[in-house]
């Protein structure tokens, strides 16, 4: 059986008596990825809050496996640009005596594809660049979950895919159970193995190939139009006046398996 | 040669020995502390801290019996009792944090100015409050800012990588298993220790611009943060001795000196950057045929 990394159990939390989760219960699996999606306000932030310890549930249990070894990718634009701050720097902030690490410095700069841009500040990287550097960071003490959150926030699209395939790399090659909160819906489904929408007290969690337009619809509360989950499911390709999706971002693969959804007006 | 005879002053009079040994203190501790300030983006947390020691020492002038020491510790835990409210609400982040130092700076100036015309405006002169006043300096005052000093390195220099994490990127540095709350308070703390050991030299109004020039030189003109906090004390060394002896020569009070002195330095060097730039684009532009 495979060793669960994650575990949520009847979580629930409440702020000023507000209900913002309600009955939370997911697993993720070693070398799985879970990827969450919602409306703004949908309790995806504090929901990461939750799993990194910067909040604690009003109900219910978090457990980490075997011991607590976690990794965290913040969104990038909540670093500190004024300080000078290179790759190499960034990346040793989470280097400890105690870490037992898989990688050196070197190895992990050629992971995130960052080996020629080691002495350079952070702040003059791209937005893609950027986020392998924290990827790396939060790699170097090889932690058996790695949060991210909202990764693609102000990539392009082959940033985003440059940062998915990377992700993907470290599931399939080091056994990294993978949580990340991303707007980009296109990218959940294609990338992640179990998808969690949330919003607020009302929330769907399970394998991707179950998850359908009406689950969509009833999590964002509104009509999505221009979906095709999977191939001979919910295909409605009728729509090609679509506007960008809540990822801010549109794909439309024909024939591929996941194309991208919209909210309909 | 008068310059040479103002040189000479400050070792023939022990009063500007003092001066410039409890200057140099100071310069050294507001080039440490002033890239963190910058970085924070609390460029008035200085001012605000700084306006609520003008309340905490009016108070202890009323309160108690006025000696050197008794003022020091009565206006340090005065002001510290008043600034870790402050530093409690911005560390809530429940109002935005530069509202919350402007109506605390407000709040404290206010209240400092009533005592000090109700109670105390015959035992203490307001403008050696507000502008410090450096001549007066005595031995104690040089060892009290000798002690303060060592704390405030000791707390610094024993977790710089701490520092550097949590002001870079306070979440992930929580995250990290960094008390992040500690290092908020902290910070907080070692800006009072520092502001009120200050208050004799740099007053509570100049306070802010040694709190923030060096910082904002170093970080425009070094590439790695341990270059910037070596930028930032050197420059903050370096034009206190020169404004000290400026002052001294010129006979100009001693703090606005200081202050104007490291503002024109910092204009001329970021002049004298730019037209470098300008001149090195020029040399290597490609020439027209």
């Amino acid at each position: 059986m495979q060793e669960v990394t994650l575990y949520l159990k009847h979580i629930h939390f409440s702020y000023h008596q507000n209900n913002v989760l309600k009955d939370i219960n997911l697993e993720v699996k070693k070398g799985e990825s879970l990827g969450i999606v919602g409306p703004n306000g949908g309790g995806k932030s504090t929901l990461l809050k939750l799993i990194t310890g910067g909040l604690n549930p009003n109900e219910g249990e978090i457990s980490f496996g075997t011991d607590k070894s976690l990794g965290y990718v913040p969104q990038n634009i909540t670093l500190n640009y004024t300080m000078p701050i290179s790759v190499v720097e960034l990346i040793q902030m989470n280097q400890t005596k105690n870490n037992k690490t898989l990688f050196n410095l070197d190895q992990l700069l050629n992971l995130v594809g960052l080996e020629n841009k080691r002495d350079q500040l952070i702040r003059t990287l791209s937005g893609g660049e950027r986020q392998r550097a924290l990827i790396a960071r939060a790699m170097i003490s090889s932690p058996r979950l790695l949060v991210l959150d909202e990764p693609t926030t102000g990539l392009d699209s082959t940033g985003q895919d440059q940062l998915y395939s990377l992700l993907n790399r470290l599931k399939a090659e080091h056994n990294t159970s993978i949580v990340v909160v991303d707007h980009n819906l296109s990218q959940i489904i294609k990338h992640c193995d179990k998808i969690l929408c949330l919003n607020r007290t009302s929330h769907w969690h399970d394998q991707k190939e179950l998850l359908t337009k009406d689950v969509l619809s009833s999590i964002y509360h509104c009509e999505f139009e221009h979906i095709m989950i999977h191939e001979g499911g919910l295909a409605d390709e009728s729509h090609d006046q679509c506007e960008h999706g809540p990822g801010g971002h549109h794909e439309h693969q024909h024939g591929s398996k996941h194309e991208f959804l919209r909210p309909k007006k | 040669m008068i310059l040479l005879q103002s040189l000479q002053d400050f070792w023939t009079y022990d009063f500007l020995l003092y001066a410039l040994l409890g200057t140099l203190i100071l310069a050294f501790l507001c080039g440490l502390m002033s890239p963190l300030v910058v970085a924070k983006q609390y460029a008035f947390i200085g001012e605000s801290i700084s306006h609520s020691t003008l309340l905490s020492l009016n108070l202890a002038w009323w309160l108690t019996s006025g000696t050197p020491f008794t003022l020091f510790l009565t206006t340090l835990g005065l002001t510290l009792l008043l600034v870790l409210v402050l530093a409690w609400s911005t560390y809530k982040n429940r109002l935005p944090s530069d509202s919350l130092i402007g109506i605390f700076l407000a709040a404290t100036l206010s209240l400092g100015i009533l005592v000090h015309f109700l109670f105390v405006k015959d035992k203490a002169d307001m403008t050696s409050q507000l502008f410090g006043s450096i001549l007066t300096i005595e031995a104690q005052d040089f060892y009290l800012l000798g002690v303060i000093a060592l704390v405030i390195s000791l707390g610094f220099f024993s977790r710089y990588k701490q520092w550097i994490y949590f002001f870079f990127d306070e979440e992930g540095a929580r995250i990290q298993g960094i008390p992040v709350l500690f290092h908020h308070l902290t910070f907080f703390i070692m800006l009072t220790l520092l502001i009120v050991g200050a208050n004799k030299i740099a007053g509570t109004i100049l306070i802010n611009a040694y709190l923030l020039i060096p910082g904002i030189f170093a970080y425009r003109f070094f590439r790695s943060m341990k270059n910037v906090f070596i930028g930032a004390i050197s420059f903050s060394i370096g034009t206190s001795i020169v404004g000290l002896i400026l002052c001294n020569y010129l006979e100009t009070p001693p703090g606005a000196t200081l202050a104007l002195f490291q503002f024109i330095l910092l204009m001329l060097s970021i002049a004298v950057h730019k037209l470098r730039k300008i001149y090195e684009n020029k040399t290597h532009e490609p020439k027209k045929s």
